[in-house]
């Protein structure tokens, strides 16, 4: 059977769905723009192009599987535009315009008078449907910005510590010997430290010197302010958060370390490895251009599950103390705050802590799916409904 | 034996170059504070500069590193370090927090162990049904769940509505056999004592206990699906054992993976838990961490952070040693 005829077989299979036909042009939409820089990327790539097809298909057949992607466009379109939908900015404090606000329960009305002006709100009356903490902040608007701090945090972490790990495992499988022995040895002690304890510790003694890094590296300091949506008056908590982002960094890249090694050890005895070796391709181009590609699937499932753990440390992080301090909005310090008040003001510690939960569990629930989807034998259940 | 003898000779000589490496790790986490902690220690920006002097010459603040280095893992190990901001050797401190700790691992992992095994066991042996997809989601739901919010939900239901357990202080027996009240009051058959503990600890311990229950839970059934699919099974089938022998079989074919997430996790419960202490206001290592943090205590922190280390790697390596004798097949 030709390749063609096999891919007409495959799309026979499926009765289409709209999903389906959504991924159909994802997936033409990438290959489109590989083609555009690459001229004959498509051709080339076409069997890895059918093989992502179906793995969005079975994707789509995986209810779990949906609703982790559901919840996590959710989270990262609050975290985009949340800022902007919110009502109040992140330390508005609404006590000054009107004292209801003070540990406003959910749904309080307020008005808002001429005077509130200087903190850029309009006259007239609002909901805080969420209510409002000892300041009056309004809760929501402070819900909407902690999804913005959540996810800067962890998309910063995710850019940079696994894929130091992933280094290291790639060299440290492809050259074995010596190499190996002594990359191993180091990542083993930093394994040695429990990882919220050895966050903790770091976070705590990082912030003095990340603050004179800041002070001697402006752009980086407008780029973190940009980025938090935080205004320049707010550049001193900055320096915790970004303890904790350096601290993540440091924790985060020794299991990708292990992993990739233990992939990369049986990956390299493969066919292609041994010709692109007897073509003389350079060993870093085998190592990422040939050996990464093949071992993606099982890095991409814990880079899934791990933008989750991340945003749950960090919440942890400041819970403690750590990290985001006010007036940064920031779900866990949001709990820790609000916990003086518990059970009085629940709303406080309720809200944010589902918030939480609810994007943790969107990034559980896709990598759950993606170890299915990239095993074969439970990927044939999803993609059938077939029950074992 | 002789091959458990060599594993661990070989584990050993591997041991000491880590212990080594991560007392310099601790090291140079201390080291990158910037800012001159004697000032701190002295009382701020008050300080009289002669105790600033003379403490920056007893920690050996203004000499190189590696001296400082040397000093201060000498002191550390001979038990001659005090801490500047107690005034109490460091090690002692640390054992005053120690029991609470104890306490709560135990507890807690005897959560994870009756809870999270049979919920994974279950879950396998009705594989595919209404249960095990609610014992699957229920466990993505436990490791999505920030501990401290469940806290507060569960101190809402069980104290504020309930009364049924205790907030504050640290119930202790008047006698101390082993230094641990839970266990003291179990060996002297002291009810009411226990009684009191339990009140206080099982709520902290199920918190802590409960992302390790799913992850447990997860585990087993996978494991134990792994072992039913076995050739193994089909001839215990053929000759027509009973049941239960059947599930012992397959428990202990599918014991190795489970055996090393429950090593990784008692180490690391013994390792303190901040988040749930703090929750809860006990005091255990975890706390003792926070403390000396917030008291710019940095030789505290180091000494726990030391000690810590020196848990996790220790109960790894037992966890190394258990696999060669519940799995005679594992070879070095």
């Amino acid at each position: 059977m030709s390749h063609r005829e096999e891919r007409l077989l495959l799309e026979e299979v499926y009765e289409k769905t709209f999903l389906d036909r959504l991924a159909d042009k994802l997936i033409d939409a990438i290959a489109s723009i590989a083609e555009r820089l690459r001229p004959g990327w498509r051709q080339r790539n076409q069997s890895r192009l059918d093989e992502w097809r179906l793995m969005l298909y079975a994707l789509n057949r995986s209810p779990p599987g949906l609703i982790g992607l559901a919840l996590i466009t959710g989270f990262v379109f609050v975290a985009l535009f949340g800022p902007f939908i919110a009502p109040f900015s992140y330390d508005t404090p609404l006590t000054l315009c009107d004292p209801n606000a003070y540990l406003a329960p959910p749904q309080t009305i307020i008005t808002v008078g001429e005077e509130c002006a200087v903190f850029g709100v309009k006259p007239g009356n609002y909901t805080l449907i969420l209510g409002a903490d000892e300041y009056g902040r309004d809760l929501w608007s402070r819900i909407l910005y902690g999804a913005r701090t959540s996810f800067v945090v962890a998309v910063l972490v995710m850019l940079v510590g696994p894929w130091i790990g992933i280094a290291i495992g790639l060299v440290a499988g492809y050259y074995g010997g010596y190499v190996d022995e002594v990359l191993m040895r180091i990542t083993d002690v930093f394994l040695a430290f429990p990882a919220l304890v050895f966050a903790i510790a770091l976070s705590a003694v990082l912030p003095d010197r990340l603050a004179i890094v800041l002070e001697e590296n402006k752009w980086l300091e407008e780029f973190l302010l940009a980025v938090f949506m935080l205004r320049p008056e707010h550049v001193g908590p900055l320096t915790r958060l970004a303890a904790v982002i350096v601290a993540l960094w440091i924790v985060w890249w020794p299991g990708y370390a292990r992993l990739v090694r233990g992939m990369v050890l049986s990956a390299k005895e493969n066919t292609y490895v041994e010709a692109a070796k007897a073509l003389g391709v350079p060993a870093t181009r085998i190592m990422f251009q040939h050996i990464f590609p093949n071992i993606i699937g099982p890095i991409l499932v814990y880079l899934t599950l791990d933008f989750g753990a991340v945003i749950l440390v960090e919440a942890g992080l400041s819970f403690l103390g750590l990290g985001a301090v006010p007036p940064i909005a920031d779900w866990g310090r949001i709990i820790y705050d609000g916990a003086q008040y518990f059970p009085n003001a629940w709303w406080l510690v309720f809200y944010p802590g589902l918030a939480i939960l609810l994007a943790v569990l969107g990034f559980n629930l896709l990598g759950d799916t993606l170890r299915d989807i990239l095993d074969p034998r439970m990927r044939r259940r999803i993609e059938f409904r077939v029950k074992a | 034996m002789a091959e458990i003898r060599r594993l661990l000779i070989r584990r050993l000589i591997t041991f000491i170059p880590t212990v080594i490496g991560v007392t310099f790790i601790v090291f140079v986490v201390a080291a990158v504070i910037p800012a001159n902690p004697a000032k701190l220690w002295a009382g701020g920006e008050k300080a009289s500069p002669e105790v600033v002097q003379r403490l920056i010459e007893e920690y050996r603040l203004n000499e190189p590193i590696w001296v400082q280095y040397y000093f201060f893992m000498s002191k550390l190990l001979a038990n001659e370090m005090v801490s500047p901001v107690t005034h109490n050797k460091v090690w002692e401190d640390i054992l005053e927090y120690l029991p609470v700790t104890i306490q709560l691992t135990i507890l807690s992992f005897t959560f994870i162990l009756v809870l999270g095994i049979p919920l994974g066991i279950i879950s396998a042996l009705k594989n595919n049904t209404w249960i095990d997809t609610v014992i699957r989601i229920a466990a993505l739901i436990g490791v999505s769940t920030p501990i401290f919010w469940l806290a507060y939900l569960l101190i809402f239901v069980f104290f504020t509505q309930l009364r049924l357990i205790t907030l504050a202080g640290t119930p202790e027996p008047p006698y101390s056999i082993t230094g641990v009240p839970l266990i003291d009051s179990i060996l002297m058959l002291d009810f009411n004592t226990l009684g009191q503990i339990l009140a206080r600890y099982t709520l902290p311990a199920f918190v802590l206990a409960y992302p390790g229950i799913g992850v447990v839970a997860r585990l087993v059934r996978n494991s134990f699906l792994d072992a039913m699919s076995m050739d193994f099974v089909e001839y215990i089938d053929a000759r027509g054992l009973p049941k239960m022998r059947r599930y012992r079989h397959i428990l202990k074919n599918a014991m190795v993976p489970i055996v090393t997430v429950l090593g990784l996790m008692f180490g690391g419960l013994l390792s303190g838990a901040p988040i749930t202490e703090t929750v809860f206001g006990l005091p255990g290592l975890g706390r003792y961490m926070l403390q000396a943090i917030n008291n710019y205590d940095y030789l505290a922190l180091m000494g726990g952070l030391f000690l810590i280390a020196i848990i996790y790697v220790t109960v790894n390596l037992i966890v190394d040693i258990l696999y060669g004798v519940i799995d005679p097949r594992v070879r070095y």
